[in-house]
């Protein structure tokens, strides 16, 4: 790849984390397109007046110029094509925005090119930022369409055992075997769960519309409650750990419906 | 650390637990003391027990201090109705450098950081409340760090202080002295621009 010859290259980058390291420097872990996700030392950006520091802020969509360096590649240069300001500043988005950021993080590996989850990300904070779509609509649809890009798609439309086509009823899902079962292959398989037509329905809805910004419904809320679990449950079994942003959703849902109400 | 004799390998590991060194600069700092005369590495052995055995939480503003409640919390010069929250005691020493603030403290030891697992039940932000309760509070100052954890933190914060009387307020935001504005990101310009006052 040119980029592994050259000293010096150009990428686009998502901030997904980041580090303090040492006196004044970070550690900034961004996603590529071109490069996938990646550690990059970003110097003196604790400085006050470093040059950089605000175009690397987490879940700022920037242009960089990165040094191939000995250990860590660095940040030479950035400049914000979007900094999604309207998540940062808003306390319910920037919980999702963790979310998204956790799971982009924890499903790729460092160096490992995925353009169409790049876009993904990139789609999805910026109807964030809008406010057009309920954001826990977004971040469902951006789980479903992560699970199929980095190759756990759930099946949802036809029974993963007998294959006929799934109508409303008693159907099951598996997590563990990563999809729908119809009601009589459902009563055979101990590792499903029954699952509510509605919420079949949403993620079913979800998982084919190809661009978040063609989500036109509003769910009620048991139902987004009950696609939230349903779809943690299945990030959290193929992921085989706990997703942390998910409590701090929780949490701010909590505060923010406590005191509206 | 093959060929090295125990007592300094045992320092070596002891210096890079610590925060920003890594393992060449713990063997230099250990190769200092190798050297150094007896007293300075005693005086050093003694500061560092003496400030773990010294140094305690304060119960009121969670400042590190010497004695409790700490000398900021118990002057009766300062303003007792504003309280300025920050993220670490550095923070504190910080904003006392600018001889402005003539109000009380309160130290959350660290930020929001959902991604590191890092919620509210991790920062002293019961004892926050806790504080507005006895009602002589008119003003909390949010001075978090300005970056996304910090805007997170002072968010739900200021969801939290709602029910409580008081003004909440977020630091000015804007270009740093010595800064420059064709670098500037955007957020920042525009909250320099939305924060613009007559002269």
């Amino acid at each position: 790849m040119l980029a592994q010859r050259t000293r010096v290259y150009a990428a686009e980058a998502i901030t997904l984390k980041r580090m303090d390291f040492g006196e004044v420097d970070r550690i900034i872990t961004v996603f590529t397109p071109e490069h996938g996700k990646m550690r990059l030392l970003a110097k003196g950006v604790r400085r006050s007046t470093s040059r950089m520091a605000g175009h690397l802020e987490l879940f700022a969509h920037s242009h960089v110029m990165i040094a191939r360096g000995r250990d860590l590649h660095l940040t030479t240069q950035a400049s914000t094509i979007e900094p999604f300001r309207e998540v940062r500043e808003d306390l319910q988005k920037s919980s999702y925005a963790y979310h998204l950021a956790e799971l982009v993080d924890a499903f790729l590996q460092d160096w490992d090119p995925h353009r169409g989850v790049f876009i993904l990300l990139r789609d999805a904070l910026a109807a964030l930022a809008e406010v057009v779509i309920a954001a826990d609509v977004i971040a469902r649809h951006f789980e479903l369409h992560l699970l199929d890009a980095v190759g756990f798609r759930p099946q949802l439309t036809s029974c993963l055992s007998c294959a006929t086509e799934i109508r409303p009823g008693d159907n099951g899902y598996s997590v563990a075997l990563g999809g729908i079962f119809c009601p009589q292959c459902a009563a055979q398989e101990p590792s499903t769960s029954p699952i509510a037509d509605d919420t079949l329905k949403v993620l079913r809805y979800l998982q084919r519309t190809q661009s978040v910004r063609g989500i036109t419904i509003r769910t009620p809320a048991a139902v987004s409650l009950d696609s939230e679990r349903w779809l943690r449950r299945h990030l959290e079994f193929v992921l085989e750990r706990r997703l942390r942003a998910v409590e701090f959703v929780r949490h701010v849902a909590e505060t923010l419906n406590g005191y509206r109400t | 650390m093959r060929g090295s004799i125990q007592p300094v390998v045992r320092l070596v590991e002891a210096f890079a637990r610590l925060p920003g060194i890594g393992p060449k600069t713990a063997q230099r700092l250990a190769f200092f003391l190798v050297r150094a005369p007896p007293e300075t590495a005693r005086e050093l052995a003694e500061a560092i027990v003496r400030m773990k055995e010294a140094v305690i939480f304060c119960s009121s503003c969670f400042n590190i201090t010497a004695i409790d409640p700490c000398a900021t919390c118990t002057d009766p010069h300062r303003d007792r109705s504003t309280i300025c929250v920050v993220e670490e005691p550095l923070d504190v020493l910080a904003l006392e450098r600018t001889r402005g603030y003539r109000g009380l403290y309160h130290v959350l030891h660290g930020a929001l950081s959902p991604m590191e697992g890092i919620g509210p039940d991790d920062l002293k932000i019961a004892s926050l409340l806790e504080r507005m309760k006895r009602g002589d509070v008119h003003e909390v100052i949010l001075a978090t760090n300005p970056n996304v954890e910090g805007d997170t933190t002072a968010g739900y914060l200021a969801q939290l202080l709602r029910p409580h009387s008081v003004q909440v307020t977020r630091i000015g935001r804007g270009l740093p002295v010595g800064g420059d504005l064709e670098y500037a990101d955007e957020v920042t310009l525009a909250q320099a621009m939305e924060n613009r006052r007559a002269v």
